[in-house]
């Protein structure tokens, strides 16, 4: 009762007839309201990402010495073989835990949605929740002790299968430390993104698989022509995300090889990181950011795109 | 009525104002490195304390003085955590140093030059104990020659402790397999580097990984010891002529190696360049695996364990912990000279040279200066280093050897002293060699190239662009001239 009250409220005072300023008025309480979070969005968020703009323009130690130099740290950025490789490592790493993290989630929510207890689904769910609250950098320290090459839970695992032949030093070869990267946090299953794609997949009627089961759709059937498809924003929102969280991710590059061996693990936002706080390059580091944002919005832009597009196909 | 009123309100407000002048407090913090008065843990079940006696006393003297004792995170390194203190003006006003990295550091202005302290009277040193006239008395002249910032004519830092770097080595796991391992002070462990090689090839061939060690970027000081101390063995004969004038023996600073690169005295072209690089990779396959990611507290613990028999380490903060750990015979050795039997380019000398030495002290940061407390500052700085207080803060948890006169070195590190005999090393690792740029970039290419993702020639090609910019860089960023230098 109240809350349909209070939504009928609003949406009178935003939609009524009245002259703008009338309106505006009205609402103040809301404006008002909406002051505090916007104001501390303006100062902690977007201050800061348009002063990486304004820096990326100048030398800059974090200190006294601010030297205006245009353009020529993106100039540096293209002859920057760490930048370029660190580039390709990125591209590859994004893409694959995209893949990963998009489609095992997905599978995961299906399975519970198939579920036929309440009580087995409830479970599952918080199984699947469960690891959100295991503080990342643990699970970091804990895949490090299970690539140690010399006591570690892989290295051992294959030995007591008589598989000698295949331990290895899963970080310190440059073969393999990027595929141990990405296969941290194994079997991938997010919370949030599964939690998207759970939400998504609940929103569908229960008549249209009622109707494709009739009509004799087996499951991967109605998984291709019904949940996939209906679920499309759903699993757009958690790619976007996925590639936002992977190309921002330093943290992991940092705790279990800091970019190594060679520049074999390194990536850009690890590179960032090392310019701003290891050689004191702000502006470079800066430079850096904004390629990245740059990158990261134009793939949320044409991302956006394509599944918009095909949902209107 | 209202008058009386506001009389006493007045009153009561000036009364209110002095009383909180009277009472106004200075708060002075301090990082003190391995000394920092920890908790006791199952893996640390003896920590330092000495400092929190220290401090007391020293608050019960100064009432309105409050000293603060700052723990450093072991999960970044140093440098990172000094660019993020200092960058948000929150530095301690007091933080452990070594004399290379404020050397790197000065020109960000984020040190105090200590040269007239150190010419007053340090009243906490005792009368007739050296330093009590003057503070800089305290501690030889050799430390205060080592540390003098000859680009800047100032002295940044109050060296109290010596440290030295070698190899621990299991004798019971080495006597096993058939291997001597008895060491004598005027050898090493190994007469020179071609023997250490066959020796830990021999331990290979047993079946073991000879040597735990780190070469992981985030904490790559262990690698970082072979690579300046074998690469001073390469160049040795031509040091003092890339020595700014009139300078007594030091290792080299950021200006001088800078310079001999621009100045053609250093290349990685040179042959002697090569042959250091491929020394380097012929001792690579003795690494245990892994040794690009791993970190120290793990190639520790691989030592302690049994599993290899070498370990390099802190010979003397790593002491107390192998001492407390091993449940095997051990000893301390140093690096083996590098002679002509490893390399035609090698100096042929019979010394090895020393990875460490004088390089623990205090600064004072411009925090002191900002805040206007720089006697309060220096007054405790001079309290804490006096030898009355430094002696019982190094008998308390001996981890380095105490530089100032009057101070005996425990005797748990006895057996390192004879390491501080060693002649200096005058190339020291490849961050202060040249810039951290070039010590991160460096490393990298070695991993590179040790682990076959590069070969010689583009490892060559690739050290030669980066010591070419970094040197340019280092010059321009400094405007420093270069012309001292004649070969």
């Amino acid at each position: 009762m109240f809350r349909s009250a209070t939504r009928s409220s609003s949406y009178s005072l935003l939609h009524s007839r009245a002259p703008l300023p009338r309106r505006l008025w009205r609402a103040k309480w809301l404006y008002l309201a909406l002051l505090v979070p916007v104001t501390l969005l303006l100062l902690f968020e977007w201050l800061p990402a348009f002063s990486a703009l304004y820096n990326s323009l100048y030398i800059w130690n974090g200190g006294k010495v601010h030297i205006y130099v245009g353009l020529e740290h993106y100039e540096r950025l293209l002859s920057d073989r760490t930048f370029r490789v660190a580039l390709s490592n990125l591209v590859g790493f994004v893409i694959f835990r995209v893949v990963m993290q998009t489609v095992l989630p997905f599978f995961a929510a299906e399975m519970i949605i198939n579920l036929r207890s309440a009580r087995w689904s409830y479970w599952w769910k918080i199984i699947f929740v469960f690891p959100m609250v295991v503080p990342t950098i643990l699970n970091y320290l804990i895949w490090r002790f299970i690539y140690n090459p010399q006591v570690g839970l892989l290295n051992e695992g294959l030995e007591l299968l008589g598989l000698d032949a295949y331990t290895h030093a899963w970080l310190g070869d440059p073969l393999t430390a990027m595929w141990a990267l990405s296969f941290v946090r194994f079997p991938w299953l997010p919370t949030l993104q599964f939690l998207i794609i759970l939400g998504g997949l609940q929103t569908i009627p229960h008549e249209v698989h009622e109707s494709a089961s009739i009509d004799g759709a087996g499951f991967w059937r109605r998984l291709f022509y019904i949940d996939i498809p209906m679920t499309r924003r759903q699993i757009t929102l958690a790619m976007i995300l996925t590639m936002l969280f992977m190309t921002q991710r330093f943290d992991l590059f940092l705790v279990m090889t800091d970019g190594g061996p060679g520049y074999s693990t390194m990536v850009p936002a690890l590179q960032l990181f090392q310019s701003a706080f290891s050689f004191l390059e702000f502006g470079y580091a800066s430079a850096i950011g904004v390629v990245l944002f740059v990158g990261m919005l134009a793939l949320t832009v044409i991302n956006l795109r394509v599944s918009s597009g095909a949902a209107a196909g | 009525m209202f008058k009386r009123l506001l009389f006493v309100l007045l009153l009561v407000l000036v009364f209110g104002a002095f009383t909180g002048l009277a009472q106004d407090e200075v708060t002075i913090f301090a990082t003190v490195g391995a000394y920092y008065p920890d908790e006791p843990t199952d893996n640390n079940p003896d920590p330092p304390r000495m400092m929190n006696e220290i401090v007391a006393e020293y608050e019960a003297m100064n009432p309105g003085v409050n000293i603060e004792l700052i723990d450093t995170p072991d999960n970044i390194s140093g440098d990172q955590w000094r660019s993020t203190v200092f960058n948000g003006q929150n530095e301690p006003h007091i933080i452990v140093n070594n004399y290379i990295r404020v050397w790197q550091e000065q020109g960000n202005d984020w040190y105090v030059p200590l040269n007239n302290y150190i010419e007053m009277p340090n009243p906490y040193i005792p009368e007739g104990t050296p330093g009590h006239e003057r503070w800089a008395d305290a501690i030889p002249d050799v430390v205060w020659n080592t540390t003098f910032h000859t680009g800047s004519g100032n002295q940044y830092v109050v060296t109290v402790n010596a440290v030295a770097v070698g190899f621990y080595y299991n004798i019971d796991m080495l006597e096993a397999n058939g291997i001597d391992a008895e060491f004598d002070i005027s050898y090493s462990l190994w007469q020179d580097w071609a023997t250490m090689i066959d020796e830990m090839g021999a331990v290979a061939e047993a079946g073991y990984e000879p040597l735990a060690m780190s070469m992981s970027t985030a904490t790559p000081y262990t690698y970082n010891w072979f690579d300046g101390t074998s690469l001073t063995s390469f160049y040795i004969d031509h040091i003092e002529s890339w020595w700014e004038p009139g300078a007594s023996w030091h290792a080299l600073n950021q200006r001088e190696f800078a310079c001999a690169i621009q100045n053609g005295l250093i290349s990685a072209n040179d042959d002697a360049f090569a042959d250091w690089l491929q020394l380097l990779a012929d001792f690579e396959p003795m690494w245990v695996d892994g040794y690009a990611t791993m970190t120290w507290d793990e190639a520790y613990r691989l030592f302690i364990t049994g599993e290899v028999p070498f370990l390099l380490g802190n010979a003397a903060s790593q002491t107390l912990n192998v001492t407390r750990d091993a449940d095997f015979n051990w000893g301390i050795s140093y690096f083996p000279p590098i002679t002509e039997t490893s390399s035609p380019h090698a100096a042929n000398n019979d010394s090895a040279y020393l990875v460490g030495g004088f390089t623990a002290g205090f600064t004072m940061t411009d925090r002191a200066r900002r805040e206007g407390i720089e006697d309060q500052v220096i007054d405790f700085f001079m309290y804490m280093t006096a030898q009355p207080q430094w002696g019982r803060v190094v008998t308390d948890s001996p981890r380095s050897i105490p530089t100032q006169f009057g101070l005996d070195v425990p005797d748990a590190l006895k057996p390192t002293v004879a390491f501080l005999e060693l002649p200096i090393r005058a190339l020291k690792d490849p961050d202060p060699r040249l810039s951290r740029r070039y010590g991160e970039d460096h490393r990298r290419l070695m991993q590179e190239y040790f682990t076959g993702q590069i070969d010689l020639e583009t490892l060559i090609a690739e050290e030669d662009r980066l010591m070419t910019r970094e040197a340019r860089v280092v010059i321009a960023e400094n405007e420093w001239t270069c012309d001292f230098q004649m070969e």
